[in-house]
């Protein structure tokens, strides 16, 4: 996917949890997870303005562009 | 969990199509019965009437005042023999108790897509596969009628001799019974909207 998600990577700057996250910003957590693992197939303004709100970060720190490689191609 | 009523229409063709489902069953073994006492020659007669897919020519004139005078011919495409014989009459109930039970098929099939719907399940692959399934057995069900129809009207002009009327029509073009196909291609047409409601579907369900 050419759009990454570095949602662990702030969750653990932040140190907090994903069950944490997920109360606080009012998501399931299965939600959460599938957002986690890159598995979404589209984010939400709200949902990525409350993830933000509560990481104390910007959008650019929960997504990352990663121009798309034969290798990464094949694997999808 | 809160569940969510369905809307009346749907429990509107939900119960409409369990009557029809149920009828049809009834039917089938009442039509089954009939064959059985049938071919066990304890009944002879049947009342079975077999509609032929020949138009035959009767004219009649009739008189509207007595310097008017109207020619009438008969307008329907099928004729019918009443009361055929045993022989006959075997072979029709065979027909008719197949046609019957495909047709019980197809009402179980939407029975179970109605149901589907119904209970809220509405863009699933289960869905499309039960939809795809009644568009092929429509498909089979006109092949089937088609070619039932040809060997009628094929065996009928062999064999019978028809003393006062003229056989019009009733050849291939005439029992083609297009409007069976288009049953068949607007189900088909409908299961492929499903499939791209399954794909939204999908896309909305990974929307976080």
């Amino acid at each position: 996917m050419a759009v990454i998600v570095n949602l662990d990577v702030m969750l653990a700057r932040r140190k907090m949890s994903l069950t944490e996250l997920s109360e606080k910003v009012g998501i399931t957590m299965s939600n959460l997870s599938i957002l986690k693992k890159g598995k979404a197939k589209a984010i939400r303004f709200s949902t990525l303005s409350a993830i933000c709100k509560v990481l104390e970060c910007q959008p650019g720190d929960i997504l990352e562009f990663q121009p798309e490689t034969e290798q990464s191609k094949k694997h999808q | 969990m809160e569940t969510k009523k369905p809307p009346l229409s749907i429990r509107i063709i939900y119960w409409v199509t369990n009557v029809l489902f149920w009828l049809s069953i009834v039917i089938s073994f009442v039509m089954l019965f009939d064959n059985i006492l049938l071919y066990t020659g304890i009944e002879t007669n049947v009342g079975t009437s077999l509609h032929l897919p020949i138009s035959i020519n009767i004219q009649e004139t009739g008189h509207l005042n007595q310097h008017t005078t109207l020619k009438l011919i008969t307008y329907s495409h099928l004729s019918k023999i009443v009361d055929p014989p045993v022989f006959i009459a075997k072979k029709i109930a065979i027909v008719i108790l197949f046609f019957v039970l495909i047709g019980i098929y197809i009402l179980w099939i939407f029975r179970k897509f109605i149901k589907n719907v119904k209970q809220g399940e509405i863009f699933s692959i289960h869905n499309i596969s039960l939809l795809k399934k009644i568009s092929y057995v429509y498909v089979g069900l006109w092949l089937v009628r088609t070619v039932f129809a040809q060997f009628i009207y094929s065996y009928f002009i062999d064999h019978i001799q028809l003393d006062n009327v003229k056989i019009l029509s009733g050849g291939f073009f005439d029992n083609l019974n297009i409007h069976m196909l288009w049953d068949a291609l607007i189900i088909w047409v409908l299961a492929h909207i499903f499939i791209t409601g399954l794909k939204l579907q999908r896309e909305k369900d990974l929307t976080i």
